[in-house]
């Protein structure tokens, strides 16, 4: 009995050994396209991680599609969260039960073009009937589905988002002070705030400013202090004196309460205690924008206050940098020719001047297209009168004003990823912000931790 | 003669269960194990280069959460277990003994069982809460000054100690309604032999109980210590992906996040290799100690 | 004897009397010491799920609301928030196929362990016990790519996404070894006895070892079925291609998250509950079997 038992127990072994589990190699993806889109029936899937808002959205941009092209079936699945997302991704390349089309992060899409994975689309975007003209997509956007160490892009940008700060415009109109909707504040001005904002009168809060995520609150900076942060190839640049500073000179706003952040309370975002009145200025993404709107019989410090909406603080003499978040779409490569060439049109109509602004104007998005800031629609969502839409409207006015200086981290794959580097990053912050390491501990943490 | 055909019974009996095992248990682990020889894995390709002996075992002790893991992952074996185990066999004990309110105290204690872990994780989390937590709250009432368990720049101790009692309440249930059974399984003959003798009731419970109940103890202890080895939910369950308080992250790391945090990079290369190396090392230490605890309770394991 | 003894207890009956009394008292304060700790964090679910939004983030918190304040409309939102319906009947199919599965491969593999003698049987049973050593995620990639050869993911029909999802549930070593244990209490003398009788092996398992591990039996159901009411990465993993496959746990995660990550906490603390109410109906009405203990009347002098 034995004997046979560990006879199986050997078989299962060899059957392991043999290889006949992992991976299927794929090979470089070689792009062929169609002279035009084949008549026969196409089905297409789409998989994401959105919620049944946003479905429906996609669906009507889906329904005007299929009116196209009627021989095509789109499918949208969605996998719940992002890392599900990822997890199921990934499980299908190993497997061979991919879909056409999967959004995510370029965080996600290095790893799918470890396996070769994805379809490079330039050739779709050069394509004499079929493409697109890349001049009219925002810059940044760009920039982040380009970075791809050969050059290639493999994903369109889609669903992106950034981050503003809002603020409590009830108690900085009482101290007369105007802050724009259009042009970013400095550091220096906030500064400039602390002693008229700070404080326990009737007109203060305790703390100025939160940010929401400590990570991008790095990166981000790092990029306005010139710090260097990573590169594509995975090299971390953050031990240098630049850093240092900026880590010091933030340590400073931290202990005067210039500057805080969502664990002072406990808490995962500001929003709670901004709406209480706890703090005066909270800095988060731009799909976030409702929960920073006080609501009838607020309870709070101020009850129902007005909020403004501002692009996120920039450094005096610094290089002007803002956030850049949201999923991207990708092509996989198992796709046949014809199943390429109608994901690819489908992307070319998720993306076009229309739809983007249309998607934007109902979710918290920016519209990835230049054009669809000029959109007549899109421009009476920016200017509108409508009380309720206000914020919205606000949020999208700020995402404008940062067009030009949309920065992106740099994806990466390896012992440490790029999401690793982000984390930690964050939890640097916030050891720094808790008082539990000094400044240079806090970094050679980090450093350690990322095996530097 | 006798022997062999007892082995085909056997084995007739046990086919069902071994093939799913087979398929499903020991062919993954086979799977697993070959890959921690490989050097650069590259899970999506199938591809990988060359092998190597030790360097992914190398790797993974290397790491510089490696220690504080297996610190952390050590102290919850050798506190959870003995509390939670002595807890669940008084309390059991206790219900056991007493006639009305049995059904209801027990559906109570049965409750951790069907709640949801996020759900859980949250009200943990507020109960440890350094202003307004119950936990304080008594803390003031009975005049000790609040302690900041899970909060902000909470030390290492007290949110440790927070971890435990969650990890403690989750695994009740399960223990207590296995004991429970078992208690009610004794046959009643010889609690009467030992009325009729009347023996002391702590007597009954170490001399008659105990013993009886000794097969259960040791399911009990030995599951419970596989299952602490493994411990990461809980600790994510009230703490999120940072393992610790805000400003102490990383600081309840146990082994098994260590694999988590290299699937989480598995298009990387050589990563799933890096999760086989710290589930074997896992393995090791955890097979190491159930085995001693297994000689230990064998004289003590009456059936 | 004496009919018209009057009813008094000797000193030492009735020290007896005022002892078991004491013993009671201190008994049920300690139950309902542990009954609050264990009831604590669940009364903080039940109060959260009753809270408007802006009364989860008051400081310092409520810890009571009047029934006039219960926000009963966060339970009528948190069904729409997803088809929970759906979600439910593909939880309780799953959960009836793996349990199902469960106590039979257990049942008889377990009777194989304590009560047959077979060469290698500790050896074999200890490598069991040793592959529950190795962390759960480990398993997760190899199992899919097993489903995926059996056809399960490709063109995934509902019976196709059931296969997937409970399978490789379908034997659990964590309950053979539970039953294990109680088989081996049947004390040899009943065997012996049948044996005599000339009772075949199975007619044995089948007439006594079963009812008298009836409790166990009972237990590993409900405990395998509450499994599959929490589980959620698994079976997402394995219906990628159709939410609606998908189980309970599922909807209670992703209704509740949206684009920023902020959580609606007060519908998914009603949720929860809801979801959770049907396990403890199953529950109250099952634990009267696992508490019926089993006289052992079969044994004779």
């Amino acid at each position: 009995m034995k004997r046979i038992f560990v006879l199986l127990l050997s078989l299962t072994l060899v059957l392991a050994l043999s290889g006949c589990i992992f991976g299927g190699g794929r090979e470089e993806t070689t792009v062929t396209i169609p002279n035009e889109l084949p008549d026969e029936e196409i089905e297409i899937t789409l998989w994401h991680a959105f919620g049944d808002a946003n479905q429906e959205l996609l669906q009507e941009m889906f329904d005007e599609f299929t009116e196209m092209y009627p021989n095509v079936t789109i499918n949208q699945v969605t996998q719940g969260g992002y890392d599900e997302l990822r997890s199921a991704t990934i499980n299908a390349i190993t497997a061979g039960t991919t879909p056409t089309l999967v959004m995510g992060y370029p965080d996600h899409f290095v790893e799918y073009l470890n396996g070769n994975a994805l379809v490079p689309l330039d050739e779709y975007i050069e394509h004499e009937e079929f493409g697109v003209d890349l001049d009219d997509f925002v810059p940044g956007f760009l920039a982040e589905n380009q970075q791809y160490l050969d050059g290639k892009m493999y994903s369109m940008p889609f669903a992106k988002s950034t981050e503003m700060v809002v603020y409590n415009k009830t108690v900085f109109d009482y101290h007369g002070i105007d802050i724009p909707n259009d042009e970013a504040l400095t550091w220096t001005d906030l500064e400039g705030f602390a002693d008229t904002i700070i404080g326990d009168g009737e007109y203060q809060c305790e703390f100025l400013f939160n940010a929401d995520s400590a990570a991008n609150f790095f990166i981000n900076s790092s990029r306005q202090w010139d710090a260097g942060y990573t590169t594509t190839e995975g090299d971390v640049l953050i031990d240098n004196q630049s850093t240092r500073d900026m880590l010091n000179y933030y340590k400073d706003l931290m202990d005067q309460d210039i500057l805080a952040f969502p664990i002072e309370w406990d808490q995962d975002y500001g929003s709670t205690n901004f709406l209480q009145g706890d703090v005066c200025m909270t800095q988060g993404s731009t799909a976030g924008t409702r929960y920073n709107i006080p609501v009838e019989g607020q309870e709070g410090k101020f009850g129902q206050f007005e909020v403004g909406i501002t692009p996120i603080i920039q450094l005096e003499d610094g290089t002007a940098s803002a956030i850049q978040q949201g999923p991207n779409i990708a092509m996989v490569s198992d796709a046949t020719e014809a199943e390429r060439l109608a994901a690819w049109l489908l992307i070319k109509h998720m993306t076009n001047t229309e739809n983007t602004a249309f998607f934007a104007m109902n979710t918290g998005y920016v519209p990835v297209r230049l054009s669809a800031f000029n959109d007549p629609d899109y421009q009476a969502f920016l200017n509108t009168d409508d009380p309720d839409r206000l914020p919205f409207s606000m949020a999208a006015n700020v995402a404008y004003a940062q067009v030009d200086y949309y920065q992106y981290d740099p994806a990466f794959v390896g012992r440490i990823t790029s999401s690793t580097v982000r984390q930690e990053a964050g939890f640097m912050f916030e050891r720094i912000y808790s008082e539990t390491q000094t400044v240079e501990e806090s970094l050679e943490q980090m450093l350690e931790q990322l095996g530097q | 003669m006798l022997e062999e055909k007892h082995n085909i019974k056997a084995w007739l009996y046990l086919a069902p269960a071994m093939i799913l095992l087979l398929v499903f248990t020991f062919y993954p682990i086979f799977n697993a194990f070959f890959l921690v020889f490989l050097r650069d894995f590259n899970f999506l390709a199938g591809s990988f280069d060359g092998f190597t002996l030790t360097e992914n075992f190398v790797y993974i002790l290397n790491k510089p959460d490696f220690k504080k893991a297996l610190l952390n992952t050590l102290m919850i074996v050798f506190v959870s277990v003995p509390v939670s185990v002595i807890l669940a066999l008084l309390i059991s004990a206790w219900l056991n003994s007493i006639k009305k309110l049995q059904g209801f105290f027990q559906t109570i204690f049965f409750l951790p069982y069907v709640t949801n872990a996020i759900a859980i994780g949250m009200a943990f989390a507020f109960l440890f809460h350094r202003n307004y937590g119950l936990i304080n709250t008594i803390f003031n009432w009975i005049g000790l000054p609040s302690i900041n368990w899970v909060g902000l720049g909470a030390g290492y101790w007290s949110s440790m100690f927070a971890l435990l009692v969650f990890i403690i309440w989750s695994g009740l249930a399960f223990k207590i309604m296995v004991f429970l059974s078992g208690l009610q399984s004794i046959d009643k003959q010889y609690y009467d032999a030992a009325k009729v003798d009347s023996t002391p009731r702590s007597r009954i419970f170490t001399k008659i109980t105990v013993p009886l109940l000794s097969p259960m103890i040791a399911y009990i202890t030995i599951t419970s210590i596989i299952g602490a080895f493994k411990e990461y939910t809980a600790v994510i369950g009230m703490f999120g992906v940072r393992l610790g308080p805000a400003g102490n992250d990383g600081a309840l790391v146990t082994i098994v996040a260590l694999v988590y945090e290299a699937i989480s990079r598995s298009g990387s290369d050589g990563a799933y290799s890096e999760a086989a190396a710290a589930s074997i090392i896992l393995f090791a230490i955890t097979l190491v100690f159930t085995l001693i605890n297994m000689q230990v309770s064998k004289k003590r394991v009456h059936f | 004897m004496s009919e018209n003894r009057k009813p008094t207890l000797s000193k030492k009956e009735q020290a007896a009397r005022k002892q078991k009394i004491i013993r009671l008292v201190i008994v049920y304060t300690l139950l309902t010491f542990v009954a609050l700790f264990i009831v604590t964090p669940f009364y903080w679910m039940i109060l959260t799920s009753l809270k408007t939004a802006q009364q989860i983030d008051r400081i310092p918190p409520i810890l009571f609301l009047k029934p006039g304040d219960w926000q009963l409309r966060n339970f009528a939102l948190a069904l729409q928030a997803a088809p929970y319906a759906r979600f439910m009947m593909n939880t309780v199919i799953v959960a009836a196929i793996s349990t199902f599965g469960t106590i039979i491969t257990t049942v008889l593999a377990a009777f194989a362990f304590a009560r047959i003698n077979f060469k290698g049987r500790d050896f074999i049973f200890m490598i069991l016990i040793s592959s529950m050593m190795i962390p759960g995620e480990m398993f997760v990639i190899t199992n899919f790519m097993t489903v995926n050869t059996l056809g399960w993911i490709r063109d995934q029909s509902f019976i196709d996404a059931l296969a997937a999802m409970s399978f490789p549930f379908m034997t659990s070593i964590f309950y053979l070894f539970f039953l294990r244990q109680t088989f081996k209490q049947v004390p040899d003398e009943l065997y012996l006895a049948a044996k005599v009788d000339g009772t075949s092996d199975f007619k044995y398992l089948l007439k006594v070892m079963i009812p008298i591990a009836k409790p166990t039996i009972i237990t590993i159901i409900i405990l395998n079925a509450m499994g599959t009411w929490n589980a959620y990465i698994w079976p997402n993993l394995v219906s990628p291609q159709n939410e609606n496959y998908r189980l309970v746990s599922n909807g209670l995660r992703n209704a509740y998250r949206d684009l920023s990550g902020q959580v609606a906490y007060n519908e998914q603390m009603s949720a929860a509950l809801i979801v959770t109410i049907p396990l403890l109906i199953v529950f109250l009405l099952l634990k009267k079997q696992i508490m019926r203990g089993v006289s052992r009347s079969g044994i004779k002098g």
